[in-house]
């Protein structure tokens, strides 16, 4: 990917933070709050004093007023692991006449500059691909280590974009959530053109888990508008068997309206699951994507 | 029903367009790859049984529409069994063509000649009658199998009641033409044929309209190329090029109505006109018409003939917009295969279409009517003989007559122009009509315009404001013509105002025309000297005849005086009158032959005037005057007289030769003695030698010479001089004359042997005299009219008076191109002959005895003859002497003839039903039209299309170009 088209992205988000609604684990302290309680300055509870608790964290106000020891307890604050999965079947290799950019390399700008804000703050940061194989990477943390996650995403796109009928997000989600344990926030980047019964089923599943999630559906402008007029023979991206003879025209209402129902249901399950859901046309700027410009 | 019509085939395949453009659409697919399959997939589920419903319907309309153009417009003929009551009455109608009547004007005389052809060449053995209107035959036009009524202009009363008993028959009557027939014979014709009045009749079906085109494709065996089969395609090219003028020949106005046996032709569809007669097309139609019109029950009665606007051509018309509306209302329709972008040209595409449609179904169903202002064309002369008096000594002219006459008639003319429209046309320019919008307007227009045109011809004008206004306005609706002019036709060749009519007539204009006879009515007085013939070389001190035509309009009773002035070319000239005469003019256009002798004095260069003495009471005198120019030479004419023995006729001409002083004469007397050539200075001692020495004489005379007598060398010389000079090349030695005198002696023989040229007659053909020798000399007419035998200058020389002649020749045939001027009494035997051999001009007088004419009679005519034969012969050709006409430019050619011909202008306007009338008339413009005439109902649209393949191909180009923009179409 070129290196130009993320400078000129990151330029347009200085001070913008990634954060995770949830309470995440980490292994670092670091700026987002932990599941467990520690040294930070957010005051959290008190508890009875314990054998062995340090003399300094007995708060000696209220030992006057009960006459009790009480330990003064805070809030943990932990860095953030920040778990990428990016949707790299054929289908996503799909670039519309008026878009610069293939949904896939959009995802995976969108994926990297949201790497590049969680190295920027010191969590950690992986990605996993589903295409042909479920690719999945080890943790990359620390600023310095950006350009080698860019590579290693790059890299997938080679190897990874290829037609193939079982590739869908649903099951790549099932996958890498044995691997994705540690709670934290799972960035999902995809089409979402599976079945809407099996995305909610994954979902839930990493709802479950105790992951916060955000779901980017990345779409090129011609499958939102159709615009085509010729008699046209559409050929599925991810089975050569698959196709269409049709006159556009005729069906570009029908086809709208399946759309529309399909990205509803999308929409649905997300916020049924509390996830945030973005709608990510391909010709729509990241910055406006990243800041909320999408559709929600 | 039969659908073989090369339009037809040809146009069959367009059909297919559609499905062709479709299975094309469907080659022609773009290829898309696509990630949404599944959504795709969906979507297509509910809407693939309507497409492809829809692509069925689609392709159904769009082909049905095509085929119903296709055949509305081509026409094709139907057959229907006979069960009407019309078709068996048809039964009675006669089963074998025998005779036929003709009514024709006498215009039309070709008509029963290319009839009779047209017969003859489809095989009928038919007898064809023809007759004026007045003198048919009744019995025979009631009894002829067909009567043809072919451009007569006037019907009686007579004839179109049996005109309409052979319709009431069903028996065959053709109308050619009707549109020239006159008012009340049309109306007449009408009453008789009541739907053609536009009052359909209760008993009679009414007329239908047949289409020529329809009528020839339907016959089996029309093969216009020789009798060969010819495949569909190449008949159209053969057709197209057998027929001079296709588009006029098969032009909606070229219709045929037919009802119950009496079938109306319109003029395009008749074999008198030349683009007709010199196509194949009019024996094949006329073949038709009889097989149509005349079949015996037999070959016919199963069938009745039913092409052109039927029933049937309504239903495709209304079918056809059916099928349009109802592709409108697919169109229409959500959702549609076109885009926002491309449904603006789809709606400009089917309007389009709709339109054409909405035409042909209107036009072919409907007969729409117009109604119209009738228009009446003014062409106005503008000529220079417009700016004459309007009479002699009147101070206005007569285009201010004119002016003033419009003038009179201003309210008049806005009266007209409520209900008409008026245009004017100008003489010299007569392809530029305009319109008149105001009658004081026009006036004004008038006033300020110029009247310089060189030359006028009414009735080039009328042809040509009439087909210049026909190409503006539709010409049915010409109402009448007005000429304002003299009449005066100059320097134009004489047109047929018959014809300029009949052409009118026959391309559907048949005005009334109306003249305003201007200028004044009686000739012009002026007197005029031309055709002034004088030598350009004459002969000082003698008479040369100098000729002239005196021509007096208008001068009648009166004297007019000629003078001859002679002018020498010298250092102080001085005019002399010469000659003079007075001529009394006796008629009012006199024409007379006149001349003058002239005698120039000395040699020199002469200048000859002749002028009529100036009157006060003529008009021109600028043609007054004549003048040519002439040299004097003071030469003699060089004679050879050769005389074969002294007889008297020798001795008195050569005595009369020697004595007068114009000739120079060299003596040759066969068999003389030395001391005759001594003592007579005018003999040679010989005959010439060589034909360079008898070149030296402009005139040879014999008097009966022996010819033997001549040496070798003499006759070789004779013989070469007859040669060379014989021949009708021009020659250094100018013009050359033999004159001979024969007896009954003479050898022809031996003449004809030197050159058989020179005699009159072929050997043969002369004997000797037989009976009474005496004869007298009878001038014959020829001779009458030959100047130089008028013997007396005042009265007819009567020639019996002289005396008897010797024997004279007996020549029985002259050749050919001999001129016989003098015979005798009793057996008109010649006794003068002149004949031109090349630039030999040859006199022979068969008898040696014309000296007895100086006995009784005196040597006064015995000389004249002599000395004029000898002059006459030698004087030049009349090639030489040119007739010049008088090149004075100051007189237009325009003002020759000034007198105004109202009797031209009238027998222009009389067959129309117009009238000519003066100025000073008290007829103004309102009674020639009538200011509340009502609105031309025209009945045919000014522009049929209905039925025209142009726009058959524009109909199916607007469709297959939206069709092919829909299926074709490429991002």
């Amino acid at each position: 990917m070129d290196q130009t088209l993320y400078n000129s992205t990151l330029a347009q988000l200085s001070g913008l933070k990634l954060r995770s609604r949830r309470v995440v684990e980490g292994l670092l302290v670091g700026e987002h709050r932990g599941a467990g309680q520690g040294l930070a300055v957010e005051f959290a509870q008190l508890r009875p004093y314990s054998p062995g608790d340090e003399l300094r964290r007995v708060d000696w106000k209220v030992y006057a007023r009960t006459d009790k020891l009480h330990v003064r307890q805070y809030e943990e604050d932990v860095d953030l692991c920040v778990y990428i999965l990016l949707d790299a079947s054929a289908g996503m290799g799909y670039k519309g006449s008026a878009s610069p950019l293939s949904k896939f390399e959009y995802a995976q700008i969108l994926s990297g500059v949201n790497a590049y804000l969680a190295l920027r703050q010191n969590d950690s940061a992986c990605w996993a691909a589903s295409g042909k194989d479920v690719d999945v990477s080890a943790p990359f943390r620390g600023l310095n280590q950006w350009t080698t996650f860019l590579d290693s995403l790059d890299e997938t796109s080679v190897t990874n974009l290829l037609p193939n009928g079982n590739a869908s997000i649903s099951a790549a989600l099932s996958h890498v959530l044995t691997r994705w344990q540690r709670k934290g926030l799972v960035l999902v980047f995809s089409d979402f053109f599976d079945a809407p019964e099996l995305v909610a089923s994954a979902l839930k599943r990493l709802r479950a888990m105790g992951h916060d999630c955000r779901v980017y559906q990345v779409l090129d402008r011609d499958e939102l508008t159709f615009p085509f007029n010729n008699r046209t023979c559409f050929v599925d991206l991810e089975s050569d068997a698959r196709g269409l003879d049709a006159e556009p025209l005729q069906i570009k209402a029908a086809y709208l309206e399946a759309l529309e129902r399909h990205l509803s249901a999308i929409r649905s399950i997300c916020s049924a699951l509390e996830i945030k859901y973005r709608l990510a046309p391909t010709d729509v700027s990241i910055e406006q994507i990243l800041r909320g410009g999408g559709t929600q | 029903m039969t659908l073989l019509q090369p339009w037809i085939l040809l146009t069959l395949p367009l059909a297919l367009a559609p499905l062709v453009l479709y299975w094309l659409r469907r080659r022609w697919t773009e290829r898309r790859t696509w990630a949404a399959m599944d959504i795709l997939l969906q979507a297509y589920k509910t809407v693939e049984p309507k497409q492809k419903q829809s692509d069925v319907v689609q392709l159904i309309l769009q082909t049905a529409l095509i085929l119903l153009a296709v055949v509305l417009v081509a026409q094709p003929v139907f057959y229907v069994p006979q069960q009407t009551e019309v078709s068996n009455s048809q039964t009675d109608a006669p089963a074998e063509l025998h005779s036929v009547y003709l009514v024709v004007d006498d215009a039309s005389t070709n008509a029963s000649a290319y009839f009779k052809a047209g017969f003859e060449q489809i095989g009928k053995d038919v007898r064809v009658d023809a007759s004026t209107p007045d003198a048919a035959n009744p019995t025979s036009v009631q009894n002829a199998d067909v009567l043809i009524l072919h451009g007569v202009r006037r019907v009686p009363q007579w004839l179109a009641k049996v005109v309409e008993n052979r319709g009431t028959d069903r028996r065959p009557v053709w109308i050619f033409a009707p549109h020239c027939l006159n008012d009340s014979s049309r109306q007449l014709l009408q009453d008789v044929l009541p739907p053609l009045a536009g009052e359909p009749s209760k008993t009679a079906r009414p007329y239908e309209t047949l289409n020529p085109r329809s009528l020839l494709w339907q016959t089996p065996d029309f093969e216009p190329l020789a009798g060969k089969p010819v495949p569909f395609p190449s008949l159209i090219n053969s057709v197209y090029e057998s027929t001079d003028d296709w588009s006029a020949a098969f032009s909606d106005s070229s219709t045929i109505l037919s009802r119950n046996g009496v079938w109306v032709f319109s003029s395009a569809v008749d074999g008198t006109q030349s683009a007709w007669s010199m196509s194949d097309l009019w024996v094949p139609l006329l073949d038709r018409v009889v097989t149509v019109s005349i079949s015996a029950p037999s070959t016919s009665s199963t069938i009745e003939y039913k092409p052109g606007t039927t029933w049937l051509s309504r239903v495709l018309a209304i079918a056809g917009l059916v099928i349009l509306v109802t592709l409108f209302w697919r169109f229409g329709r959500k959702p549609s295969r076109y885009s926002q972008r491309e449904r603006r040209w789809g709606w400009i595409c089917f309007i389009a279409a709709g339109a054409i449609l909405c035409v042909m179904a209107i036009q072919a169903t409907f007969k729409p009517v117009v109604w119209v202002k009738p228009s009446i064309l003014f062409l106005v002369d503008d000529s220079q003989s417009m700016n004459l008096p309007q009479q002699p000594g009147d101070a206005l002219t007569r285009n201010q007559a004119m002016v003033e006459w419009v003038d009179k008639n201003t309210d008049a003319l806005e009266k007209l122009l409520q209900n008409y429209r008026l245009f004017e046309s100008a003489f010299s320019s007569p392809d530029a009509v305009t319109e008149i919008t105001n009658a004081t307007d026009w006036k004004s227009a008038l006033e300020k315009r110029s009247a310089d045109a060189p030359t006028s011809d009414p009735k080039g004008a009328l042809a040509h404001g009439v087909e210049t206004l026909s190409s503006q306005i539709d010409r049915q609706t010409l109402s009448a013509e007005f000429i304002l002019s003299d009449g005066a036709a100059v320097g134009q060749p004489a047109t047929d105002s018959e014809q300029i009519l009949d052409n009118q007539r026959q391309s559907g204009v048949n005005p009334r025309v109306f003249a305003l006879a201007l200028g004044q009515d009686k000739p012009i007085p002026n007197a005029a000297i031309e055709n002034v013939k004088l030598d350009s070389v004459l002969f000082a001190g003698h008479e040369n005849e100098l000729e002239f035509q005196l021509r007096a309009d208008g001068l009648q009773g009166k004297k007019v005086s000629i003078e001859l002035i002679q002018r020498i070319e010298r250092r102080f000239p001085k005019p002399k009158v010469v000659g003079s005469m007075e001529i009394k003019i006796p008629s009012p256009h006199f024409v007379a032959d006149l001349s003058f002798k002239v005698v120039p004095p000395e040699p020199g260069e002469y200048e000859y005037k002749l002028q009529i003495v100036n009157r006060d009471d003529e008009f021109i005198q600028a043609d007054n005057a004549v003048t040519r120019q002439a040299e004097a030479e003071e030469r003699q004419i060089r004679v050879l007289l050769v005389s074969g023995s002294p007889n008297w006729e020798f001795r008195y001409l050569r005595n009369l030769l020697a004595r007068t002083g114009i000739v120079k004469l060299s003596v040759v007397l066969q068999n003389a003695s030395k001391e005759y050539v001594k003592e007579d200075s005018c003999a040679l001692e010989s005959f010439p030698t060589s034909a360079e020495s008898l070149n030296e004489f402009d005139a040879l005379i014999f008097i009966n010479p022996v010819l033997d007598w001549l040496s070798a060398q003499q006759r070789d010389a004779l013989t070469d001089f007859l040669r060379i000079n014989g021949q009708n090349a021009v020659t250094d030695s100018g013009r050359k004359a033999v004159i001979c005198f024969w007896n009954a002696q003479t050898d022809f023989a031996s003449v004809a042997a030197l050159d058989g040229r020179w005699l009159p007659f072929d050997v043969s053909a002369a004997s000797a005299p037989s009976g009474k020798i005496r004869n007298a000399a009878v001038i014959t007419p020829l001779g009458q009219t030959t100047a130089w035998l008028q013997m007396s200058s005042k009265d007819k020389f009567d020639w019996s008076t002289l005396p008897p002649l010797g024997t004279v020749v007996s020549v029985k045939q002259l050749k050919a191109n001999v001129q016989t001027l003098l015979t005798t009494a009793d057996d008109a035997s010649p006794l003068l002959t002149v004949h031109d051999v090349g630039n030999v001009r040859v006199a022979t007088v068969l008898t040696d005895s014309l000296w007895r004419w100086r006995q009784g009679a005196g040597e006064a005519i015995y000389n004249q003859f002599q000395i004029n034969l000898v002059r006459a012969m030698v004087k030049p050709s009349a090639d030489s002497r040119v007739e010049k006409p008088v090149e004075d430019a100051a007189v237009p050619e325009e003002w020759r003839n000034t007198s105004a011909d109202s009797v031209a202008l009238s027998e222009l306007c009389k067959p129309t039903g117009g009238f000519a009338f003066r100025p000073a008339d008290s007829q103004s413009i309102l009674d020639a039209v009538r200011p509340d005439a009502p609105r031309v109902r025209v009945v045919r649209p000014p522009v049929a299309i209905w039925n025209q393949f142009w726009l058959l191909a524009l109909l199916l180009a607007v469709l297959l170009f939206d069709w092919s923009r829909l299926y074709l179409k490429k991002e």
